[in-house]
Formats: C-alpha cells, structure tokens, sequence
C-alpha cells in the first residue's frame, strides 16, 4: 500500500469543528438512545411478564417486531414513513421540523434496542429460583417486598452483563444516524472524507472514537460488576 | 485481578502498533504504471457508481448499466483488456483511486480543483453538465430565494461546496444544507418536504426525478460546471495519457457518439441540449468540432 498520511488535512479549522460537533452529538445520541431503550425495556418486560393475555401478547408482538427488524429499516421508517402517517397538518410540521432526523434517530435506536433488552431483563426476573419466592410468600411477605428485596437485586445481578453488551451494541448503532443526515461522528468523518478525500485517516479517527468509549464503557460496567453488584456474603 | 488488566491492556497497545506500523511501513518505494499493472494483468479496474440515473444505475433486472458503464466498457475494449467493475459512491470515489483499489473512475466525477489536488483526470470531460438547484413548482424564482432553506446534497457530491458559494457571492444567508446517501434520497426528501430544494448536476436530477419531475422545476440555471471526467491516480502521466488518448479515440472514431445518442440523444432515452456533448462553438474549428487534441 502506498498512502500517505496527512492528519493536518482533516484536523484544522472547520473540520476539527465538524468532529467536535459530531463527538458531542453522538455521545448525546447513545446516551438518550440507551436510556429511553432501558426505560421501554423495563415497562414492556412487565407486559410480558403479565397474566393478562391481551397485555402479553401485545408485549410480545412488539419485542419480536423490535428484533426482527434492522435498526437502519426502524431509523428510515421515522424519518420517512412516520410523518406520513398523520393528518396534513401534523406531518407538515414534522417534515418541516429540522430536529425531526435527530428524533427519528433516537427513537428507531431505541426501540430496536428495548426489544432485546426487555428480553435480557425478563431472563433476568426468570432466573431468579421459583423457590425463594414461594418461601418468602409462606414467610408473609407482601409481593412488593419480595419484588424489592428477593427478585430485583437478583435479577440487576443476572442482566447486568448482557445489558452492557447490548448498550454497548446500541452505542455502536448510533453511527446509523448518518443515514439520516444527522451531524455525528460519521457523518463529520464521511463529510470530511468527501471534501479531503482523507478516507483512510477519517475512518482511523471514527475507529479511535468508537473504540474508546466502548472500552471505557465496559471496563465501567465491570468494576460496577465487581464493586457495587457483587453479593456481599 | 490487576495483572489479568495489564495483560489485556498490552495485548490492545499490541494490536494498536501492529496496525499503525502496518499501514505506516509501505510508503517510499517507486511505483510502476498503472499501465503496465493493466497490460501485465489483462484487467482494468474501474470505479463505477450504481445510484446516479441515467450515468449510473441498475436497471429492472439488477444489471449494472448507465452512460459511464457503457464508455468504461467501450475504454477497456480499446485498451484490449477485461474490464473489472468496482462499486464505488461519490463518498469513496476518490479514496478508492488514492489507495489503488481502483485503476480509474468512470462515475458522474466533475472535475474540480480540490479534486485534482489528490487525483488526476483524463482529458477531455467526456460530458458537459452542471449543478442546479431543483425545487416545487414557483416556490423560487432566483438562486438568492434560496438563502437560509434546507437544501439536500447527495453527500459527496461537489454540489456542497459550490451551493454555499454560489449563494454566498450572490451576498445571501448561508443554507442549511442536508447531506443524503444517495441521490434518491435527496429527491425524497424534497418530495415530503423536509428540505425546500435539491441540487445536483442536471442530468442526474433528470434521471432521478424521472415521471414525478413535472411537479418540479429548476431555480434559474446552471450555477456551477459539472465537467464529468475521468479520474484516474495521481501523478501517473503514463497512464492518465493512454486513458486520455483511448477517450479520445473513441470520440474521433465514433463509438463515443453511438454510446451519447443511445443515452442522451434526440431519441436516447434521457435527451440531453446539444450543449452537453465536449463539443466546441461552431466559431473555433468548424461545425461539430469534437474537443480533442490533434495528432
């Protein structure tokens, strides 16, 4: 290979500016993503895990919908197809609205993303041994007792590294949005490229981005594995 | 625990200086020709895009086919050697040449001065178009209207650029512009509204608005040249002489003028004004002049 390097090219001025801008950005992106997927993760694992049958099957369309699809389809459906589905008015406000690719954005990424995380939580809440709740119930303990004290400190326990990996997958996601004209990491590096035509060090930038945060991201969730989750006995 | 850490930490530094060495180490050593890797292997490579109608697409069928597919085939025909199609967008088409993945890039490529800093082009531009801006029916009378709107760009493109200057000489308000992975996607965009004009050379917009162009319409005319070259590697005179002189003869003898009337023709499928063919005014050297150079 014959290439050589010019980092001075995509690090100066306007571009530098551009990359800042698509760091901020994409971090603001996998933390709102990450969050909102946990919260609908954590309400649709109780549809799920309801006796109701409507509520359950409701819940179990969505998660396998949520699977199923490829995160880029869900980004291009709320951009694209979403406005379209309402009265004339409202989808001209949302068509004109220039945060509407940072929010289709935000909500394809989480909803690909709480399909698979109700799925780890509810793993989670099942691996929790039937016995200890049937003797906490002969103790007499109220059933938000046992919620609190004998199945959620457990089932945290159990999903906690699955959930990591899967945030740490939704992080990765987030490099999705430059399909939506949304101004993050890629993008900055894609638009650079296309007027430096500097791919090579672009992609090595976007790479050291990537590679950082997930890194730092589970080496967090490690030491709150070993420091704070583990089982004091 | 701590030393299990270190390990990890020094097997990723590892990692890291392999890969840096690795893409580091091989610079320096004199190049060979492209044209004697293409006469010794038998193959050229070509960078050709696939979502730039009518210089690029795939048809109903799947097949690869536009203006730039035909003349890449018509060039490796005269260069006596298989042709090798490389799927490139307007993104990579230029690194693709930088790095060697490909020999030259035939796809809807405007010659501009930033590009020619990193690559070289044949001569001459086998198509003269250019950039308009293209937006609903009488929202716009002037590239001025445009100042301070959402304007989708196919991201790549050299529309990027020349948009803003064009608007910003003109002493307007800086545009939004929206970058798009594809042509297509521009034109969507414009149709839902979520951008209030697209700009991109003419003939692709004519190609990608295709039926539902009528609704449509150009804001004033061209603002910024499309001179649609050839790229081919920097600094390689051998080569981007040959590619040159083979384009050339293909104009001289013929086959570029069927391969233009098949696309852009009075009955080619997508007619183009005259203007768009390198030919030069009537004024220099006769009627039809084609622009190239004499023996």
């Amino acid at each position: 290979m014959n290439y050589e390097f010019d980092w001075q090219a995509i690090l100066s001025g306007q571009y530098l500016e551009w990359i800042l801008q698509g760091l901020q950005c994409s971090i603001s992106l996998m933390i709102l993503s990450s969050l909102i997927a946990v919260a609908i993760g954590v309400f649709v694992t109780f549809g799920n895990l309801s006796t109701n049958p409507l509520i359950h099957f409701i819940s179990s369309v969505y998660i396998e919908l949520c699977r199923n699809i490829p995160t880029l389809i869900w980004l291009l459906f709320f951009y694209y197809v979403f406005p379209e589905l309402f009265p004339e008015k409202i989808e001209i406000a949302l068509n004109s609205s220039t945060m509407l690719n940072y929010w289709a954005a935000i909500a394809g990424l989480s909803i690909s993303s709480s399909g698979y995380i109700s799925e780890i939580i509810r793993g989670g809440i099942m691996a929790v041994p039937r016995e200890q709740i049937a003797a906490a119930y002969s103790l007499g303990h109220s059933k938000a007792h046992i919620w609190k004290y004998i199945i959620w400190p457990q089932a945290i326990r159990n999903c906690f590294p699955p959930l990591v990996t899967r945030i740490i997958h939704n992080v990765k996601n987030t490099s999705l949005a430059l399909s939506l004209s949304v101004h993050e990491i890629m993008w900055a590096t894609q638009q650079i490229e296309s007027i430096t035509f500097r791919g090579l060090e672009v992609t090595i930038l976007a790479t050291i981005f990537y590679l950082t945060i997930n890194f730092v991201l589970s080496h967090l969730a490690s030491l709150a594995e070993k420091h704070v989750l583990a089982t004091k006995n | 625990m701590k030393k299990f850490n270190w390990k990890r930490r020094m097997a990723l530094l590892l990692c890291l200086s392999v890969m840096s060495g690795g893409l580091a180490g091989c610079g320096g050593k004199k190049q060979e020709s492209v044209l004697d890797k293409v006469t010794k292997e038998g193959v050229v490579h070509v960078g050709t895009a696939n979502n730039n109608p009518p210089m690029n697409y795939l048809d109903e069928d799947g097949n690869w086919t536009g203006f730039d597919v035909d003349l890449a085939d018509a060039i490796a025909e005269a260069l006596g050697v298989k042709i090798e199609r490389v799927v490139v967008n307007n993104k990579t088409r230029i690194s693709f040449l930088a790095n060697g993945t490909v020999d030259m890039v035939v796809s809807n490529l405007s010659h501009t001065r930033s590009r020619d800093e990193q690559i070289d082009f044949a001569e001459p531009a086998y198509l003269w178009t250019g950039k308009i801006a293209y937006a609903k029916k009488g929202m716009f009378n002037e590239l001025t209207d445009l100042a301070g709107k959402r304007i989708a760009v196919d991201q790549g493109s050299n529309a990027y650029i020349a948009i803003q200057q064009a608007i910003e000489e003109a002493n307007g308000e800086a545009p939004e512009i929206q970058t798009f992975q594809s042509n297509a996607e521009c034109f969507l965009a414009l149709k839902q509204g979520k951008v209030d004009a697209f700009t991109q050379d003419s003939v692709i917009i004519a190609g990608v608005a295709g039926k539902e162009g009528v609704d449509y319409e150009p804001i004033s005319g061209i603002y910024s040249p499309g001179l649609y070259s050839i790229g081919v590697p920097l600094d390689d005179s051998k080569w981007r002489d040959k590619v040159s002189f083979v384009l050339q003869d293909l104009m001289k003898n013929g086959k570029y003028d069927e391969i233009y009337d098949k696309w852009f023709g009075p009955d080619g499928m997508y007619p183009l004004e005259p203007s768009a063919k390198p030919v030069l005014s009537k004024d220099a050297f006769g009627e039809n002049e084609l622009y190239v150079w004499p023996d």
